[in-house]
């Protein structure tokens, strides 16, 4: 590992400077040198200030393994799950619809990010899912990836006529 | 040039941003349209399925290449990941796997399409901006305009593109010591706590350096200062430049 331990990453990160035990150093070194997850990678905020590396290691690069790495377990957060089936629906993120999608999973949105939302958008705060016109087609996408890679994370219960089944599952509490 | 118009999802919340975006583009004589162009998936997408997200990237810029167009976009995200996938793109090989996957929905990528944010394509007319306003401006970049190194529009470490363009067109800026942090929105749901906290760090900062308005170019940072707004003005800059026309 190109690493030295410096801590020029953690000592900027966005993410530890308001999450308690978020450190890229260290959860850098414990994923590559021993194989272990942290599922704090999904609080990471992509800002990219840890590509400030004098070593030029993207610590970023290495949390996204991790996600993914996660995903592929079917260990997924439900925003997670809501975003890519919205997107998958819709193509696009309709904010109604991935709002209904978090609802169900039990996930209620800060109120000062709804109120905002209404003050913003007024009455279209509410409007309805709305697919968008190209829906169908990033469907397809979708669906023809899904089915043409096996090691992807084609739900393997779905059946012949491609009834929908949840993407992923297995949401941690 | 002729550009294909990229809201992204985000523009639903920041609405005066692509409205004034547009505005001041078309004002400008250039030559730009909106397009059926589908979310371009994020981090989270790619994270997901690397194929899907390289697919409708690919979609997007299938489209624009259709229309003889380059893409202009006002979302830093939207912006990092059009340019990342156009980059894949541009090998061939990976251009036709992904062409096999296109097929099934009518289309196909040949490449060169170019991506831009908004502030590159209207910074080149700087000139013929002029506006009238003592408004002193904290601008402010956020993360995915500068980084990655090797995608941003600037110099990660010190940029100075957007202060430059604001100060051309006539306003006055402020040293802003915030300028490139990050709004912490991208944690809003996971942590939305922690988000606050950094957003409202950002907007104290601007309050302490003296300035009467944040002008922002990322729909996310917008909203999410919004949210937490400490009484000074936050906008998205083309927002600005059009309404002190």
């Amino acid at each position: 590992m190109k690493c030295y331990q410096c801590g020029t990453c953690t000592a900027d990160c966005t993410s530890a400077n308001v999450n308690d035990g978020f450190n890229p150093r260290r959860m850098m070194l414990e994923y590559l040198e021993e194989g272990k997850l942290s599922e704090l990678c999904w609080l990471c905020a992509s800002c990219f200030k840890c590509y400030r590396c004098p070593k030029n290691v993207k610590p970023y690069e290495v949390m996204a393994e991790m996600r993914a790495e996660y995903i592929k377990m079917g260990k997924v957060p439900a925003y997670v799950k809501a975003f890519v089936e919205t997107v998958k629906d819709y193509g696009e993120l309709d904010e109604t619809a991935f709002f209904i999608k978090l609802a169900k999973a039990g996930m209620i949105m800060d109120v000062s990010v709804i109120l905002s939302t209404v003050r913003k958008r007024g009455v279209k705060a509410f409007a309805l899912p709305k697919k968008s016109g190209c829906a169908k087609e990033v469907s397809k996408i979708f669906a023809v990836i899904e089915r043409s890679f096996k090691d992807s994370l084609r739900d393997e219960s779905r059946d012949e006529e491609g009834v929908k089944r949840p993407l992923v599952s297995g949401v941690p509490a | 040039m002729k550009l294909a118009f990229f809201p992204g999802c985000s523009a639903k919340s920041s609405a005066e941003y692509a409205i004034s975006a547009l505005q001041l583009m078309k004002k400008l004589g250039i030559d730009v349209f909106c397009s059926d162009f589908n979310c371009c998936g994020t981090h989270i997408v790619e994270e997901y399925n690397r194929d899907i997200w390289l697919a409708l990237n690919a979609r997007n810029l299938s489209i624009a290449e259709e229309e003889g167009a380059d893409i202009v976009t006002i979302c830093p995200a939207c912006y990092q990941n059009l340019k990342k996938a156009a980059i894949l793109l541009e090998d061939e090989s990976v251009r036709r796997n992904v062409n096999g996957v296109l097929a099934s929905v009518g289309r196909k990528y040949e490449g060169g399409v170019s991506v831009y944010h908004v502030l590159e394509i209207v910074k080149e007319f700087a000139g013929e901006i002029s506006v009238n306003s003592n408004l002193r401006v904290a601008a402010y970049y956020g993360c995915q305009i500068l980084r990655p190194p090797e995608i941003g529009i600037d110099n990660a470490e010190n940029p100075s593109i957007f202060e430059d363009f604001l100060k051309k067109v006539g306003f006055k800026l402020v040293k802003f010591k915030a300028k490139s942090d990050c709004c912490g929105g991208t944690l809003l749901l996971s942590n939305p706590e922690g988000f606050k906290s950094r957003s409202k760090s950002i907007l104290d900062e601007a309050k302490k350096s003296g300035a009467d308005c944040v002008a922002t170019l990322c729909p996310l940072c917008q909203f999410s200062l919004e949210i937490v707004q400490n009484g000074i003005e936050v906008l998205p800059f083309t927002s600005l430049i059009v309404q002190n026309l």
